[in-house]
């Protein structure tokens, strides 16, 4: 057919674009947080399952809630609010009644994420605010950590509560492989660490995390807990144990890379990624909590649009002294 | 036990003293004074902080009238009412502004402008013009995507079938929607109570004109020759009517084959 | 294999025109010659309606130190002066129309063997301006202004741009392929402009192997040096170009002769050595009509003031409605709202799709992915010129790294979020330029 009679289409250059989207971004991170979920029903049971499920479909119904009433598209398909979901999901006893799971789903979406502006305009991790929120609410039910492969629900101190309570001494008996593969107390998806890293290793190479962010919020953690390790072995447990056991992995690997909270530029990543090993290792040896993942992310993800400021106004000045 | 209740208790008393009492002796340090009159004036006003008066903000119109008692400072959007009210708080004679109010010289819907292509991109007029000639083949015409409504503080625009409409209401002729406008299609015009006028800029020949819109000014002096009061000057082939000449009889709409001439039913007490 | 060290993204290439070989389109009846072709004042009529002129004529004269002469492409009869036609930046602009009598009679002098070894630097420029040669690539910048730079820059370094980095182009690497004599007689006619430690690369992506052999062997025994680029976008701009080969960036508002070198597209310097050896002005040029919807995709010979129409039906017509119509390569150039448009001396190509894109074309929320950041060559933040563009805050974004964005549109092409980057820079740049005065 030669001849044209629909009205041409007039957009701005460039006319082509990536394969990209956010919602290919999103779902990449699900199913490399696949290898978490299954780990924790093997370890946990099917409870597990319905915790998982039970975040999700809270999430994405506040979502939806939300752009509804804000009366704008509808943005709870495009997988954040999945992602969201499943973090929050990972990061709490597989145990924890599920009106409590809805509980922090909404308090991760509606008020960390759609408060601010929803989606790219949030300054705290949403599925880390949910989790404090809930371990600040309810301590007791936070903190009562299934053991792993129990018939009846048996709960018990996780590794670094122990440690934090009773020392270095009642940890000798957590071997490595127990810790890298996760068979020991702890919410869903810090147990194994095995985990955590193939998903890691998926995203890494589809270019969505930048490595330098958790390899040095992690090394930061293993050299600071080393040196007091170093200095005194019976007050201290090992690096190696600190690097294995609680959110570590997967906070430095799926929390601190969020893109939407972390900072844009090189400088700012790798100040963000020290000052949150050293937070954590901090919280850790010194603080009354067990575990300072959470609080050391949330504390510094307030400080990423300062980072970002900085470094702007360096690069401004920079640009303008070559001329 | 009392001790654990009575130290806590006169702790954070004493605390709660130091700091009111501080509260107070800064407040009244740094405290601004307000002159009464300022306060009376900024009252009277809209809120709008428009910009229209070339102060910024309503505040600070109010102030430099005070300080200045210039009685050409004027605000486009209060009344003459309004106006006599804040020149009886000071005491003077204000000369206001006349009442004007802002118009579209375009009438080039979807229904009756040919229209060049569609456009995927930013809803800006500005935008759209850098991407290309703009939605509709007509160079005069309104682009329809809204840089004038982002501007306007009143709320008395809004796009209706690809064209700009004012709210008449609600426009109180500040004027800041003229300059957002990248083809010149706005303009403030005197309030009269039969306002007619030409809605249309085309100085294209009439035979072009004709081709892209059903409603553009041809340029065949038919007002011209219709006025009585010779009100109407044809000028390359696009009509404009002189206000201050115009009697508002009538006759130039009635022979206007193209409908380019509209009327306008302004309220003059706003 | 060398390249520019920051940022550059692979966008699918779709060179489907690579293998046809150049063919050239008869000239039409009518020709629309636009007065601006090139950067700076349009060129002023000096004809009559009326007038009869020859294939050749100069129509139009440079008005202003940077602008160029029009020619008349065909002999004929000029039937208007100031008629107002679309241009291939979207806006109407004034064009001169010829109405062709097929003669194809030359003017005087025109089209003839020209001993041009002896002549002087400036004989060499003046024929140059004469021939009204402006830069082919696209920007259209007046090439004897561009070989003339002021004294005290000197030049140390030339550069052939054969990069033709952008997706479905290929007219550059048909003329490496089908004329490299004339391309290299054209660069030492350049390079004769300039002193004896001139060095002169030729620079050609690496997805032209046949280019880059062809053009080494017919190279041999002169100095030129032919390099091999990684393909990467935008390897074929200015900057970029000479950072990959001499290593040298330019800094904000540097221009290539502060840096001692002169970048010139393969098509111009073809259309130079057509201009001083042969006294041919610039009336014609290869372009590539490319996309999925034309029926056959071809490399013309087309004469400037043709309308897109007739090179539509030259190619078969169309296989289906289109809903974009692209001058130029997709990454920088503009979508036209209509198709009768006529070529101008720096239409490269004429893109006809159905682009699917569009309906995915809706802005969502910055999400802070930062990849916008990795790919800018010019090492900006885009995200940050969005954000203050949308609240309307241009003022505050800093005006040498707005300026320093020369909008190649990588920034665009991998925001997952689908953002008009470069649109809102283009935005920003414009609002600032309106408060300024």
């Amino acid at each position: 057919m030669d001849a044209q009679t629909r009205p041409l289409i007039v957009s701005y250059a460039p006319h082509i674009r990536t394969e990209n989207s956010i919602e290919k971004i999103m779902y990449t991170v699900v199913i490399a947080l696949i290898p978490s979920i299954i780990t924790s029903v093997y370890y946990f049971g099917f409870r597990a399952l319905s915790v998982v499920i039970v975040a999700v479909l809270t999430c994405m119904a506040s979502e939806f809630i939300v752009n509804k009433i804000r009366k704008k598209e509808l943005t709870c398909f495009n997988g954040s609010a999945v992602v969201t979901g499943i973090l929050l999901a990972l990061n709490v006893p597989s145990g924890l009644p599920l009106l409590m799971v809805v509980l922090g789903s909404v308090v991760a979406i509606i008020i960390t994420k759609e408060l601010f502006g929803g989606l790219g305009f949030n300054i705290f991790n949403p599925a880390l605010v949910g989790r404090v929120f809930l371990l600040i609410s309810f301590p007791v039910a936070m903190t009562a950590w299934p053991v792993p492969h129990a018939v009846d629900v048996i709960t018990a101190a996780s590794p670094l509560g122990i440690l934090k309570t009773e020392g270095v001494a009642a940890i000798a008996d957590i071997t490595f492989w127990k810790l890298f593969f996760g068979e020991i107390g702890g919410s869903m998806g810090e147990t194994s660490a095995l985990a955590i890293l193939i998903g890691a290793a998926l995203l890494a190479i589809r270019g969505y995390i930048f490595l330098k962010i958790p390899l040095i919020f992690i090394g930061t953690t293993f050299a600071f807990t080393g040196i007091f390790y170093l200095i005194d072995p019976t007050q201290y447990a090992s690096p190696i144990f600190h690097l294995m056991s609680g959110g570590l992995m997967l906070g430095a690997f799926f929390m601190a890379t969020d893109m939407v909270t972390s900072p844009m530029m090189v400088r700012g990543q790798i100040i963000f990624a020290f000052c949150c090993g050293l937070l954590t290792g901090i919280i850790r040896l010194f603080g009354g909590y067990p575990e300072g993942v959470s609080f050391a992310i949330l504390i510094m993800n307030a400080f990423v649009p300062l980072l970002d400021r900085w470094d702007l106004y360096s690069m401004t000045k920079r640009r303008e002294a070559v001329k | 036990m009392l001790n654990s209740i009575f130290i806590p208790v006169i702790t954070l008393t004493v605390t709660a003293l130091v700091l009111g009492i501080s509260i107070v002796l800064v407040s009244k340090k740094f405290h601004v004074d307000e002159d009464p009159l300022v306060e009376a004036v900024v009252k009277l006003l809209p809120g709008a902080n428009c910009g229209a008066c070339g102060q910024a903000g309503c505040s600070q119109f109010a102030v430099t009238l005070v300080a200045t008692r210039d009685p050409n400072l004027a605000c486009p959007a209060l009344s003459a009412d309004g106006t006599e009210q804040i020149g009886a708080i000071l005491g003077m004679e204000l000369s206001g502004m006349k009442p004007v109010i802002c118009t579209v010289k375009c009438q080039g819907t979807t229904a009756v402008a040919k229209q060049t292509a569609e456009y995927h991109g930013i809803m800006d007029c500005w935008a759209a013009k850098q991407a290309f000639h703009g939605t509709k083949v007509c160079p005069y015409a309104c682009l329809g995507l809204g840089s004038c409504l982002s501007a306007c503080t009143y709320d008395a625009m809004r796009i209706v079938d690809g064209i700009v409409e004012i709210i008449e209401e609600n426009c109180v002729g500040c004027g800041l929607c003229i300059k957002e406008c990248p083809v010149n299609v706005l303009e403030l015009q005197e309030k009269k109570p039969n306002r007619y006028l030409v809605a249309c800029r085309s100085t294209d020949k009439g035979a072009a004109t004709k081709k892209y819109c059903e409603v553009g000014c041809i340029g065949c002096k038919k007002c011209e020759k219709a006025c009585p009061a010779e009100a109407i000057t044809v000028d390359n082939f696009c009509a404009v009517i002189d206000q201050s000449i115009c009697t508002s009889c009538g006759a130039c709409i009635e022979a206007c084959p193209t409908h380019a001439i509209v009327l306008k039913e302004d309220n003059i007490r706003y | 294999m060398r390249t520019f060290k920051k940022g550059g993204i692979h966008p699918p290439e779709n060179k489907i025109t690579a293998d046809v070989p150049i063919e050239t389109l008869p000239t039409p009846h009518v020709l629309t010659v636009l007065l601006s072709q090139h950067l700076g004042k349009p060129a002023k009529p000096i004809v009559q309606k009326g007038e009869s002129v020859k294939k050749g004529q100069l129509i139009a004269e440079a008005d202003g130190f940077i602008s160029a002469h029009v020619h008349a492409p065909t002999s004929g009869k000029i039937t208007s002066v100031d008629e107002r036609s679309p241009n291939p930046a979207g806006q109407y602009s004034q064009a001169i129309i010829i109405e062709a009598d097929g003669q194809e009679e030359w003017a005087e002098g025109m089209n003839i063997d020209i001993e041009y070894a002896s002549f002087p630097r400036e004989e060499k420029l003046r024929k140059i301006q004469d021939a009204g040669i402006v830069g082919m690539g696209g920007a259209g910048f007046p090439s004897h202004v561009k070989l003339n730079p002021p004294k005290d820059k000197k030049i140390d370094t030339l550069i052939l741009n054969g990069a033709e980095c952008e997706p479905f182009l290929t007219p550059d690497y048909r003329l490496l392929m089908e004329e490299p004599e004339r391309v290299i007689k054209g660069l030492e006619i350049v390079a004769s402009l300039f002193g004896e430690d001139l060095k002169v690369y030729i620079g050609i992506e690496q997805n032209k192997p046949r280019a880059i052999r062809i053009m080494k062997e017919r190279s041999k025994g002169t100095p030129f040096e032919v390099v091999s680029l990684k393909t990467k976008y935008p390897q074929g701009s200015e900057k970029q170009l000479i950072n990959a080969l001499t290593g040298r960036t330019l800094t904000v508002g540097q221009l290539p002769f502060d840096a001692g070198c002169l970048v010139h597209n393969t098509a111009t310097i073809y259309a130079i050595y057509e201009a001083v050896a042969k006294n041919k002005p610039l009336i014609e040029r290869v372009l590539s009509v490319s996309g999925m919807s034309i029926k056959n995709a071809k490399n013309l010979r087309a004469t400037i003031g043709t309308k897109i129409t007739d090179i539509v039906e030259y190619c078969g017509g169309l296989k289906e409605e289109i809903n974009q119509l692209i001058v130029g390569g997709p990454m920088m150039n503009k979508s036209q709202f209509t198709l009768d448009v006529p070529i101008t001396k720096t239409t490269s190509g004429i893109l006809l799709i159905n682009n699917k894109e569009l309906d995915r074309l809706r802005e969502m929320a910055c999400i802070r992915c930062g990849k916008c950041v990795d790919v800018c060559p010019q090492g900006l933040q885009p995200w940050r010129f969005v954000d203050l563009a949308q609240n309307r805050r241009t003022d505050e974004i800093p005006v040498n790294m707005l300026n320093d964005c020369m909008e190649c549109g990588s920034c665009t092409f991998v925001c997952p979020a689908r953002r008009d980057i470069v649109h809102w820079i283009k935005y920003a740049k414009a609002m600032n330029a309106r408060r300024k005065g």
